[in-house]
């Protein structure tokens, strides 16, 4: 009886920790976006933003919305897996036609929202006083992390997170991929 | 390039929309899409000097009672390039053309309007290709021929020939919104095993040849004067294993220089490769300067394997080496003041230090560079400086400049590492620096392919290689690189005459090299035109990103384009039908080139994974507890 008592006790207390930590991921990753929003609200096409906290190693360096989906992240410099806990970090990958752009997010974080993204979807990046505007043209989800580059266009946009999107296990080979072309000034 | 991709989409699209699917495929039991597998295989290669170029015919036939679309995969050698396909079915023959990327556009729309398709040949990862042809009737034959240009390998003394004759890749494309992993829907439904495939091959190795041989085929070998005829011995071969040829130069005690021409268009274009000795000659003196990137970033794998790399590079320096080690993140930091003879006490506290190098800042790149290029390294001795980081360039000009300004005498070799190297300034870097460029995307091979490079920059054998020409000469690249053990130079030139001596010049570690070359009978259809022409669009490219004139360089590139059937930003290869019926029959294709694939980095946190465990646990106690007072 009482070993049963400590055993159900043990339990509820597990159950509290595993919340609390779900819940300490997601609060980290609000709580990074709340002050990356503040240092790139000063950042200028001259100046680099400030460095949200002072021990970061990234800085901000670009707003990604995506309207109709209510997404609306500060990228991160520098793509390393470490950051993603902070927000999407934004590469330049050269691809054989030139250039594009690849944004890393966590799939339950601040990518949650690419699940109901649909083609012709518009895409926004404000980058260096910039506003860019893309437009959804493909989606797909690939068996690997491989993407092979060479129908990519310059000046192309590709978000990637994994998948599915609620899977248990963070480290399968699944990818769910947006691939959206820059719209021409036209 | 853009609307390349806008092709892939939509033809993709259109052919699932229009098809009746009965008429197009038929269904094993299984379910499967199946594809005819080509009845015959024939491939040629001619390969002059180190140029390769190739021919792949296939045909087959619909042994179905039904209308197909038939679906094949080509693998090709991995830097393969097609420049030509030619698509035969019954009396309609589609080939391709290279054309102006607004005319092809056109005649995609127009194609598009009027519902046609015929046959695609796109590239599905990075050494495959593949070809539908649509609407096949039952018994109907249909033939293709691929032609394709490559450069030889050359590793361990030995010429290397290999052309893969079956695919493997997990390469997703980006299509029509599905997952089209190559694996799922490739080999096994196309290219089912045991297809007769002949091969041969024209040889023109100029220079001469102490021993050939394959060690996947039985082959014979006919020698006519300078070149020879290898065939496979027993006929056609089953499509069970890659084919590979290897032969061996006579072995020279110094580098050995070939010359060859081609005569196109009224022009004569020239090549030249210079060969490296097998056996390892005394080599220069060299300063080692290796910068090692230590910001925050390159946590975890990526430095451990940098490290790894460093330090053995550091083991194999000689005594009358010198070197320094440059550590950066947001400020540089150097191991000794200035450049050292590499002694055993000094080489051991450079183990030391870089055992001792910690992740962690940000990527201040142009400090690091400027202290690598500071000073001259004195007269004898190769300064080779290894700038090894997974930053993102974002000075690129001030970058390029200091280059250019501080470079002196020195050799720059920058390594990108990482999911996103900028490639395009890893190559200017690296040409302005005179030296060569690594992209490592995958972290797993940072070791390996560091390792890859020390041991090419352990022994460089030939500097201050020059050309001289007896006329006005284009030559690319237009910076003459240094010569390193176990890798030839090529060098591609454009010339008004076929007349005259060419003399190659350069420094060996015993002293001066030199020698004449006569300008010889042209040869045809060589690949050295294209190589040359592939080589300065790279160059005007180059330009192009540095912002020059756009105009003037894309004519400059589309001319080159259509002249000699490149795949570039102005230009591309089109597919068109030319039906006997008199229709306005225009179909298409794509052929994508140059393909390049990138890992996409895990993006997934732990926290379904506690909220999981949460919910178990919080089961595993209500249950507990409610098991517990039911009994009570």
């Amino acid at each position: 009886m009482n070993l049963r008592k400590l055993i159900a006790l043990a339990a509820a207390f597990g159950a509290c920790v595993c919340f609390a930590e779900a819940g300490y991921i997601g609060a980290k990753a609000e709580l990074a976006q709340m002050l990356l929003a503040r240092s790139f609200a000063q950042q200028s096409a001259a100046q680099l933003a400030p460095k949200p906290w002072p021990w970061a190693d990234f800085r901000p360096v670009a707003r990604l919305q995506i309207k109709r989906l209510g997404l609306d992240v500060i990228a991160l410099s520098d793509a390393s897996p470490r950051h993603l806990a902070f927000g999407p970090t934004l590469s330049r990958v050269s691809t054989p036609s030139g250039e594009m752009k690849l944004l890393n997010a966590h799939r339950d974080t601040h990518f949650a929202a690419l699940a109901n993204v649909a083609e012709g979807d518009q895409i926004t990046l404000r980058q260096s006083g910039e506003l860019r505007r893309y437009r959804v043209k493909t989606i797909l989800i690939t068996a690997t992390p491989n993407l092979a580059l060479n129908g990519v266009a310059d000046g192309a946009i590709v978000l990637s997170t994994c998948y599915p999107f609620n899977a248990v296990n963070p480290h399968g080979p699944q990818r769910f991929v947006v691939y959206a072309e820059a719209q021409s000034a036209r | 390039m853009r609307w390349l991709l806008l092709l892939a989409l939509t033809l993709a699209t259109a052919l699932r929309a229009q098809e009746p699917a009965a008429q197009m495929r038929f269904s094993g039991a299984d379910g499967l899409v199946r594809s005819a597998a080509p009845a015959a295989t024939q491939i040629d290669l001619t390969v002059t000097a180190m140029l390769v170029e190739g021919v792949v015919r296939q045909r087959f036939r619909n042994d179905t009672d039904q209308f197909v679309e038939a679906v094949w995969l080509q693998a090709l050698p991995d830097d393969a390039a097609v420049h030509a396909f030619l698509v035969r079915i019954g009396e309609r023959r589609i080939h391709s053309v290279v054309q102006p990327r607004v005319q092809a556009q056109q005649i995609y729309r127009n194609a598009v309007q009027a519902g046609q398709r015929a046959a695609i040949v796109e590239q599905t990862h990075a050494n495959g290709f593949s070809t539908r042809v649509a609407n096949v009737a039952p018994g109907e034959w249909v033939d293709v021929e691929l032609k394709y240009s490559q450069v030889l390998r050359y590793q361990d003394g030995l010429f290397k020939l290999s052309f893969p004759l079956a695919v493997h890749s997990k390469t997703a494309q980006i299509r029509a919104g599905v997952c089209q992993s190559v694996a799922e829907t490739g080999p096994d439904a196309c290219s089912a095993s045991n297809r007769a495939v002949d091969l041969s091959v024209h040889l023109m190795p100029s220079l001469p040849i102490k021993r050939i041989d394959s060690n996947t085929h039985d082959i014979t070998v006919a020698y006519a004067g300078a070149s020879m005829e290898v065939a496979l011995k027993a006929g056609p071969v089953a499509d069970d294993r890659d084919f590979e040829l290897n032969w061996e130069p006579e072995p020279q005690s110094e580098p050995t220089a070939a010359l060859m021409t081609e005569h196109k268009d009224g022009a004569y274009y020239a090549l030249l490769m210079l060969v490296p000795p097998k056996q390892a000659l005394e080599s220069l003196n060299r300063e080692l300067i290796l910068v090692i990137d230590t910001s925050g970033s390159m946590y975890g794998d990526a430095l451990s394997q940098a490290k790894a790399a460093a330090q053995d590079a550091l083991t194999r320096l000689k005594p009358s080496d010198r070197f320094n080690v440059i550590r950066f993140s947001d400020a540089s930091a150097r191991l000794f003041e200035s450049p050292l003879e590499a002694s055993r006490e000094r080489v051991d506290q450079a183990l030391r230090y870089v055992d001792a190098l910690d992740a962690d800042g940000g990527t201040n790149m142009t400090d690091a560079l400027g202290l690598s290029l500071r000073g001259e390294a004195p007269p004898g001795w190769l300064r080779q400086v290894v700038f090894a980081t997974d930053g993102e360039v974002e000075q690129e000009s001030v970058l390029l400049e200091m280059i250019e300004r501080d470079l002196g005498a020195a050799r720059l070799f920058p390594i990108g590492i990482g999911q996103a190297p900028n490639a395009a300034f890893l190559r200017r870097a690296s040409e302005r620096g005179r030296g060569a460029y690594l992209t490592v995307r995958n972290l797993d091979e940072v070791a390996a392919q560091l390792q890859t490079l020390f041991n090419k920059l352990d022994r460089p054998v030939l500097k201050d290689f020059t050309l001289k020409f007896p006329n006005s000469a284009e030559i690319y690249p237009s910076r003459l690189p240094d010569l390193y053990h176990g890798e030839p130079l090529l060098i591609s030139a454009k010339l008004a005459d076929n007349q005259g001596i060419v003399s190659a010049a350069g420094l060996l570690a015993g002293g001066r090299w030199e020698r004449s070359l006569k300008l010889a009978t042209p040869v045809h259809d060589a690949g050295i035109a294209r190589l040359w022409a592939r080589r300065k669009v790279t160059d005007l490219e180059d330009g192009l990103r540095q912002g020059g004139p756009v105009e003037a360089m894309q004519a400059e590139i589309t001319a080159l384009g259509l002249a000699h059937n490149l795949v570039t930003r102005y230009t591309s290869l089109v597919a068109v039908d030319e039906a006997p019926t008199r229709r306005a029959d225009q179909s298409l294709a794509l052929a994508a080139l140059n393909t390049d694939a990138i890992a996409l980095m895990a993006t997934a946190s732990a926290k379904p994974l506690w909220l999981c465990a949460a919910i178990l646990l919080g089961l595993l106690a209500l249950g507990v507890h409610w098991s517990g007072r039911t009994r009570a």
